[in-house]
């Protein structure tokens, strides 16, 4: 187990998190909470499993039972879980008892779920007047769609992101994520809780914090709505490009299907082209990215020298540029394969990898580049390495598994990944006896009458 | 009530960064957006109002930078210097994305202004953080989504990447530069003792690898975009648009029967064929033939039919199925519009109304108000010199050195008096 720094100020410490929250976006936001100290108690139900625990990669690439899946413990490190039916009668009593020793309750249920259980706002506010109560519903509680299903991808489409993440005159793609889920939705979230503390600790008492997914996320890309209410125009596809940049894109660097090792191939790296990503702004980062061409002579002429000329012409500037990163020019340097090997620890690197290398050397000039990173590139960058934003967590069922913190480097008050996901349930007698009073002999009996599973 | 009443914010953001604080002028705080004299580089960036460009009509900037006060400065002159350390002195919390070492250089950075104001908390919005190998590397919004793994997921096969708009990994470290200023200042409440706060983008970005590092880790496999099984997550082509629709999700056979409801209550020709057992396959979904006959019997009666139908008949059945919107739609969406979510302000400068998105969230006892849009370029310089004691005098004689820039709620229609400024006269 690896933690940023033992024995630190923890923001949350002494707060403690009734998490209702499952799938993506509300477990994201506990995780955060988990990590500034916070004990996040995650209420779960073998009966209604999170689908993110049946929901791969699985540890091996084997979906057995509920504890080996990549996807729900990257969400859920750091918290403990207790098994609570809220189908039977008698869960309620359990639910209420841990809401009424909480400081936040949080779901991301249905508009009506948790009023179903008898556990709304209305319903618990008496038992615990400085609770903060958190719903992450899709589109708000009242309205002609509040009712309305959708998971992430649906949220991208109907917020807008899909429409513009796409190349014109071609069908719409998006992020190919459930992206809203991510960062949208959990870090507003997040915000909301800490204004809803920092207002308790002046009045004394918890209020509701409400999300609507969907006004979160149009809240991170109003240019589209802006447009049409400023001027009646449309926003299109953005490609990969920008309005104001050029050359602005990406560009093979290596061809898919060709490189790597057998292994490699097989995993799906290698399969894919290696691409540069550029962004050139100004004339003077054109200039530099020139000289790290080598000055070429097409480079040179009056149609490129300025953005509205590189615009203009771009296909035929980004035609120019990838057969120069594809290493056809004839200024064109092949890497040292040698010296590009030779980071010593961690995971290994390509021996060569000419994207890398094209990017560091425009970098160096003030050029913005960087290689597309897939997942490997990026678990194994030296950067994120140095600043520890992965981290090892030995699992009780997985075994030594891949974990990072949230985004947010405190100088005194560290992020803190002390454990892997729980397991379902593993913590519900410490819970029920150490936090809430129960004996054993009534966990016992609650276990057997089907209310702790 | 606004929770952030009486909090000082210094925001010296430019294209990356503004969120963040705008979240805290949501809430109440008085938010002062530094700026150079010659303009925050976002004034520069489109779409700008009318499609014609000006310093005071880029629409992101004056989304983001609602709700702020306005202050220009020059801080490569040492009186400007002073502003900037006299403000810090009075502030909960200074949001920046400066270049990391550039505050340092100029004696403004966090060693000097802790020792001026211990309860400071100091964020610094970065590409790639304020330390670390890439930290001096030049960032951008494209590269940064490339170098943190988001931008690989957003293309299927050996296809190239697709951009999200709006700088998307600036957007996500101001998000969290939010989230950890506030966890900062709820400390700094109690403990009476600010912080450093490093929020970069590559990391923020990666954030938001859905399960892309864990496929690596546990099965060893490098993962693209979702897209290419049939009926989880896919676009589809309709009358007047496309559509979105998960349908099914592993194994899900509630889903997939509220689907199958669906087509069957509208008579879709061929929907039997999808009343068999190994639709709940993901396998049989991602193979060349379940794709294309899915998308044969769905789009021959989606094609028929605009998004909004689709949307509400889809629904109707609880089948998880969206409009892929423009922005027009999202001003149209009769949700929202329930929910009077979109906000118009008045902007003397334009003598135009600008309507923008509302709260991102909401609250039971706090409220949510950005009712003052974007300063104008130095529109609050001399409000915010006055109210930290200089006379109108000094005011003008910093302006007239060019330390400051002195600005008017509506420049254009106030050249004069600007003029008047700058020579020396008092306001």
């Amino acid at each position: 187990m690896t933690a940023l720094c033992a024995a630190t100020a923890r923001i949350l410490e002494g707060i403690r998190v009734c998490d209702f929250t499952w799938v993506g976006a509300g477990p994201i936001a506990t995780s955060l909470l988990a990590q500034l100290g916070a004990d996040v108690i995650k209420v779960e139900s073998a009966t209604r499993p999170d689908v993110l625990r049946l929901t791969g990669p699985f540890k091996g690439g084997r979906c057995e039972g509920l504890e080996r899946s990549g996807y729900f413990a990257s969400r859920n490190p750091n918290k403990r879980s207790i098994a609570l039916n809220m189908s039977r009668p008698e869960a309620r009593k359990v639910a209420l008892d841990l809401i009424g020793s909480s400081d936040i309750l949080i779901d991301n249920f249905r508009v009506g779920q948790m009023e179903k259980w008898g556990l709304g706002w209305g319903d618990v506010r008496p038992i615990n007047p400085r609770l903060i109560y958190v719903t992450m519903n899709l589109q708000g509680s009242a309205g002609p769609h509040s009712g309305y299903m959708g998971f992430g991808v649906n949220l991208n489409a109907l917020c807008g992101l899909t429409y513009r993440c796409g190349f014109p005159g071609q069908a719409p793609f998006g992020t190919g994520t459930h992206y809203t889920d991510h960062v949208m939705v959990p870090a507003h979230a997040l915000f909301g809780i800490f204004a809803a503390l920092i207002d308790r600790e002046v009045t004394g008492e918890g209020q509701t914090v409400e999300i609507s997914q969907l006004e979160a996320a149009i809240c991170m890309k109003p240019s589209d709505a802006m447009a049409w209410a400023a001027h009646k125009e449309i926003l299109g596809p953005l490609g990969l490009g920008d309005p104001q940049a050029a050359p602005h894109g990406v560009f093979v660097a290596e061809p898919g299907g060709t490189s790597g090792c057998r292994e490699a191939l097989a995993s799906g790296r290698g399969r894919y082209p290696r691409w540069l990503a550029v962004a050139v702004f100004s004339d003077e980062q054109w200039a530099a990215f020139k000289r790290v061409m080598g000055n070429p002579a097409w480079a040179e002429s009056e149609t490129f020298a300025h953005l509205d000329g590189r615009k203009k012409n771009e296909a035929e500037l980004n035609a120019s540029i990838e057969a120069w990163t594809r290493g056809h020019g004839p200024d064109s340097q092949t890497p040292d394969a040698a010296t590009a090997g030779e980071h010593g620890h961690g995971p290994q690197r390509d021996p060569s990898d000419r994207a890398r290398e094209l990017a560091d050397r425009l970098a160096s000039e003030g050029v913005s580049a960087g290689p597309v990173n897939d997942a490997q590139d990026v678990v194994c960058d030296e950067h994120l390495r140095v600043r520890r934003f992965w981290h090892v967590l030995e699992h009780p069922e997985m075994g030594p598994t891949l974990y990072n913190r949230g985004p947010i480097v405190f100088s005194e008050t560290p992020l803190e990944m002390r454990s892997a996901a729980p397991l379902l349930g593993q913590h519900t007698r410490e819970v029920l006896t150490g936090l809430l009073g129960y004996d054993d002999d009534e966990v016992d009996e609650l276990t057997r009458r089907g209310v702790l599973v | 009530m606004r929770v952030f009443q009486g909090v000082r914010v210094i925001d010296f953001t430019g294209e990356l960064g503004p969120y963040a604080g705008r979240l805290y002028a949501g809430l109440g705080a008085d938010v002062i957006h530094l700026e150079p004299i010659r303009g925050d580089p976002l004034r520069g960036r489109a779409p700008f109002f009318e499609n014609i460009p000006g310093l005071e009509r880029s629409l992101p900037f004056l989304y983001y930078n609602a709700g702020k006060r306005g202050l220009a400065l020059d801080l490569g002159k040492e009186r400007g210097r002073e502003i900037f350390l006299a403000l810090c002195s009075g502030a909960d919390l200074l949001l920046e994305s400066t270049a990391p070492g550039y505050l340092d250089s100029i004696g403004l950075g966090y060693a000097r202004l802790r020792r001026l104001n211990p309860r400071l908390v100091h964020t610094a919005i970065t590409p790639f953080g304020s330390w670390g190998p890439y930290k001096d590397r030049p960032g951008s919004d494209l590269v940064c989504s490339a170098l943190s793994g988001f931008l690989f997921l957003a293309g299927v096969d050996d296809i190239e990447p697709v951009r999200a708009c709006d700088d998307q990994s600036f957007r996500m470290a101001e998000v969290y530069a939010a989230v950890g200023s506030a966890a900062a200042l709820f400390h700094a409440r109690k403990t009476g003792l600010g912080q450093f706060v490093d929020v970069s983008c590559m990391e923020a970005a990666a954030m938001a690898l859905e399960n892309a590092p864990q496929a690596y880790d546990l099965e060893g496999t490098i993962r693209r975009g979702r897209g290419l099984e049939a009926g989880n997550g896919t676009i589809h082509p309709c009358k007047d648009g496309y559509i979105a629709l998960v349908a099914v999700m592993g194994r899900s056979k509630p889903m997939w029967e509220a689907f199958l409801e669906w087509m069957k209550s509208e008579g879709v020709q061929g929907f039997e064929l999808l009343d068999d057992e190994r639709w709940l396959d993901a396998d049989y979904r991602s193979s060349r033939h379940g794709r294309e006959l899915f998308s044969r019997i769905f789009e021959s009666y989606c094609r028929a039919h605009d998004k909004m139908y689709l949307y509400r008949k889809g629904q109707s059945f609880r089948v998880a199925v969206t409009p892929v919107c423009n922005g027009k739609d999202l001003l149209e969406n009769p949700q929202l519009a329930y929910r009077g979510f979109w906000r118009t302000v008045w902007h003397e400068s334009l003598n135009s109304a600008i309507t923008f998105p509302g709260p991102p969230l909401r609250f039971g006892r706090l409220s949510w108000q950005v009712e003052r849009p974007a300063p104008t370029l130095g529109q609050h310089t001399a409000e915010i010199l006055q109210e930290l004691g200089l006379s109108s005098e000094e005011v003008a004689r910093l302006a007239a050195e060019g330390v400051i820039h002195v600005g008017t709620a509506a420049p254009g229609a106030d050249t004069e008096k600007r003029r008047d400024l700058t020579r020396g006269g008092g306001p």
